[in-house]
């Protein structure tokens, strides 16, 4: 074989993907299902659900009736494709072409590869255990001299195995069924009839006639058969990183002397994107302790950029935050009497998702979209030091009448549209059903448990410890959710203590259990 | 000669007062060379500008602090026991502040911010940015972060009980003056208050909630509102005004004026069932 080509193939690859984000999941039959085409079909079926009669291909309501215990998932390419990404950088490090065909498939040319790998089983091998032990993935791996022989290949192969054709693709294909072959199923019913069974038989037939009976597409599937397939592999696009890092010789204590450097690496960075004329949309970075703890975080620019400054305050941000988050040795213990603060070794910077420099219009005078661009700048920052949990911003469902159901966490970015889309207060029936006629109501979730007494002196409530009466109320208020919502009923009062303290009471009918689940202030 | 006496007068008055403005000069150098740029008032060089105030929408408060609102530029301390009131007219504040192309951030340490109850107050949440540290020192951080960028109209700084450091709050107050931005800091009792927060707020005011305001509604006598006593208790402004009461109202929307395709809630009987009896 003068060329060589590798296909990976991982068969679960979408239903691992799913089964990992809910582990729930894992004893269960599970199937992903195609959503973006007419007709849904199922996509990736897990090996339970083969074993209970799916199979890829097959119609989603014909896979409900067969296996209706089974979970069923619906696509999510962006999120299989950044995933796949992982497995097509660990084959880059065989070789330099690899070509990415979908998700769970890739190819790699592996000529020339026999001095540094040794024979074809034994590279085979390697690349499938890298792969299993650095992502866990399961894959099929086959090598043979064209793509379409190597697919068939990492096909047949047992599952967990690996296959090498060690003839050439002709004798390999030809002991293989023509069904193999992509060919329409009624040519292949036709050729089976004529007493054509095997790849070999097909490949031996009359060029002229293949294709004046099946057409073009016969013939590139005759020539298929006979080992020679034309395409070549695409090596796959691979996007532009910039990185840069800056390793210290000794343990840098000194928050000056790091931010020194920080300040020439960000340069660094800030020049070669300026020499491309490229601003990044997205920045990673490093911070590598001398105790060996690693701190990675990734942040989205809210716009691109390409100034050293916004690179350097980022990282600063991070080491700054990095006093409280990092991991210490508990105080008094061996270790931290041994070992003294530890240092910073290396800061590593990449910048990715690189896209063309954009002009921007100078503002002699500081304007709205400035203002919201420093703003946003400073939730980026945020975002870094606190955790992208922590900053973010509000939106309500205004159709949601439980207080705690009544928002949502929506994204921290401000937008530079002035016009404003959030809920107003005319459009808010929850609020005055469910928290009265306004205040600043500060909500405890959970709901703190309550008891309510009552005799002759009039009625108190008790609650987190404390104790006092009710000197008015208002209410009820029911509120009860709709049948298609998790069932709720609840009898609202907006209740004033002797105290001077306004709450937000609940009982709950069915149990007549009592909550408290705000304070105005 | 008497001519030449009153002339040597003249020029001794002239030179006395160059002197003073000389020795007052000097006085003013050696204070902000000690004490900073603005400790002396004249602002780099330039002439004093008395801080804009952010309107709370109570004008007698607004009058009070002498600043016309909430100043910009300052941190302003909110004091006062739970369900006082202070969150509402610090909401009050934020409202005005998102109002056009404004932007605020609500720091909230507590965990209890309720988006509805502010929103019903007039505040635009797509202008608002909510941050929840997990502890003081992240919310002062958080805070020095916001400030830094000058993008932020105002901040609120919910502190609860929590306290914070002296050298953090110089920071913040020196950080709100570049960016003009009004931070408010909200604390739960002033008896309490953290001494550093009190020596470098430039107004605090402490609330007190005196009564509630009602109106009857369809199921009883609903509270739509507080009537609250603040004092000032400390304005770095020349006309402020020592204790006031004032009525503020929870919303801009009253109850009565909710759309009328939205029905009223019916009333339940029994009217309170107790979860026990006690003797």
């Amino acid at each position: 074989m003068d060329s060589k080509t590798i296909c990976v193939r991982a068969p679960w690859f979408r239903t691992e993907l799913e089964a990992r984000a809910h582990p729930d999941w894992a004893d269960l039959p599970l199937a992903v299902y195609r959503t973006r085409s007419r007709h849904r079909e199922l996509l990736d079926v897990s090996p339970s659900a083969t074993r209970a009669g799916l199979i890829a291909g097959m119609p989603f309501k014909e896979a409900q009736i067969r296996c209706p215990e089974a979970v069923f998932v619906p696509d999510d390419p962006p999120r299989y494709e950044q995933a796949f990404l992982r497995i097509l950088d660990l084959l880059d490090r065989f070789s330099p072409v690899v070509e990415d065909a979908g998700p769970g498939l890739a190819f790699v040319d592996a000529t020339g590869l026999e001095p540094l790998y040794g024979p074809d089983l034994e590279l085979c091998r390697k690349v499938q255990t890298t792969i299993k032990e650095e992502t866990g993935h399961l894959t099929h791996v086959g090598l043979a001299g064209s793509r379409f022989a190597a697919e068939i290949a990492a096909r047949t192969v047992d599952a967990g195995g690996v296959a090498a054709a060690l003839e050439t693709d002709a004798k390999y294909l030809a002991k293989l069924p023509l069904e193999m072959l992509p060919l329409p199923e009624k040519a292949t019913a036709q050729l089976s009839l004529l007493g054509v069974r095997n790849i070999g038989e097909f490949a031996r037939l009359p060029t002229n006639t293949v294709r004046a009976k099946y057409g073009e597409e016969g013939r590139a599937a005759q020539k298929l058969s006979a080992g020679r397939d034309d395409r070549p592999l695409r090596p796959r696009s691979r996007s532009l990183v910039f990185e840069e890092k800056v390793e210290f010789e000794w343990d840098e204590h000194n928050l000056d002397r790091i931010t020194f450097a920080l300040q020439a690496l960000a340069d660094r960075l800030a020049r070669r994107l300026e020499i491309r004329g490229l601003m990044a949309r997205r920045m990673r970075a490093e911070i590598i302790r001398t105790d060996h703890y690693r701190q990675t975080f990734t942040l989205d620019f809210p716009e691109p950029s390409a100034q050293a400054r916004t690179f350097r305050d980022v990282v600063r941000w991070r080491l700054d935050a990095a006093e409280t988050t990092a991991p210490r040795p508990e105080p008094g213990s061996i270790e931290a009497t041994l070992e003294s603060e530890p240092g910073i070794s290396t800061i590593r910077i990449e910048v990715a998702e690189l896209v063309p420099f954009e002009g921007k219009a100078t503002n002699l005078f500081a304007n709205r979209a400035e203002r919201i661009q420093r703003a946003n700048r400073a939730i980026s920052g945020l975002r870094v030091a606190l955790g992208e949990e922590a900053v973010f911003r509000s939106a309500l469902h205004p159709g949601e009448r439980a207080p705690e159901r009544a928002f949502r966490r929506a994204d921290a970015y401000l937008p530079q549209s002035a016009k404003r889309t959030s809920v107003t207060a005319a459009e808010l029936p929850a609020e005055r059903y469910a928290a009265g006629s306004g205040g600043s109501l500060r909500l405890f979730d959970p709901p703190l448990a309550a008891t309510l007494l009552s005799d002759r002196t009039g009625e108190r409530i008790r609650f987190d410890g404390r104790h006092d009466a009710i000197v008015g109320r208002y209410g009820p208020h029911r509120l009860r959710s709709g049948w298609w919502e998790t069932p709720l009923i609840r009898d609202y009062y907006r209740v004033l203590l002797a105290g001077g303290a306004g709450l937000l009471v609940y009982r709950e009918p069915p149990s007549d259990r009592w909550f408290v689940q705000g304070v105005v202030d | 000669m008497l001519q030449a006496v009153g002339e040597n007068r003249q020029a001794l008055r002239l030179t006395d007062e160059s002197r003073r403005g000389l020795l007052l000069k000097a006085a003013v150098l050696k204070v902000e060379r000690r004490w900073g740029l603005r400790a002396s008032g004249r602002l780099f060089g330039g002439q004093y500008q008395a801080p804009v105030g952010l309107r709370t929408g109570l004008p007698e408060l607004d009058r009070a602090t002498g600043f016309g609102g909430i100043p910009r530029g300052k941190l302003t301390e909110f004091t006062g026991p739970s369900s006082s009131g202070k969150l509402t007219i610090a909401l009050r504040v934020l409202a005005t502040a998102v109002t056009g192309d404004g932007v605020a951030a609500y720091i909230d340490l507590s965990g209890t911010f309720y988006p509805p109850s502010a929103a019903a107050m007039g505040i635009d949440l797509d202008r608002l940015v909510l941050v929840q540290p997990a502890d003081g020192a992240a919310a002062v951080k958080a805070a020095s972060i916001l400030l830094l960028s000058e993008g932020f109209d105002a901040l609120l700084l919910d502190l609860g009980a929590a306290r914070a450091h002296p050298d953090a709050l110089a920071h913040l107050t020196d950080l709100s003056a570049r960016g003009q931005t009004a931070t408010i800091a909200v604390t739960r009792d002033w008896g309490r208050a953290a001494a550093a927060l009190r020596f470098f707020a430039s107004l605090r005011l402490g609330v007190r909630r005196r009564d509630w305001l009602w109106r009857d509604g369809p199921l009883g006598r609903a509270p739509i509102g507080m009537c609250l006593d603040v004092s000032v208790l400390k304005a770095r402004s020349a006309t402020s005004e020592r204790n006031l009461e004032i009525n503020c109202p929870f919303s801009p929307l009253p109850p009565d004026r909710v759309p009328p395709d939205t029905p009223l809630p019916q009333r339940i009987e029994p009217p309170l069932p107790t979860s026990a009896q006690a003797s």
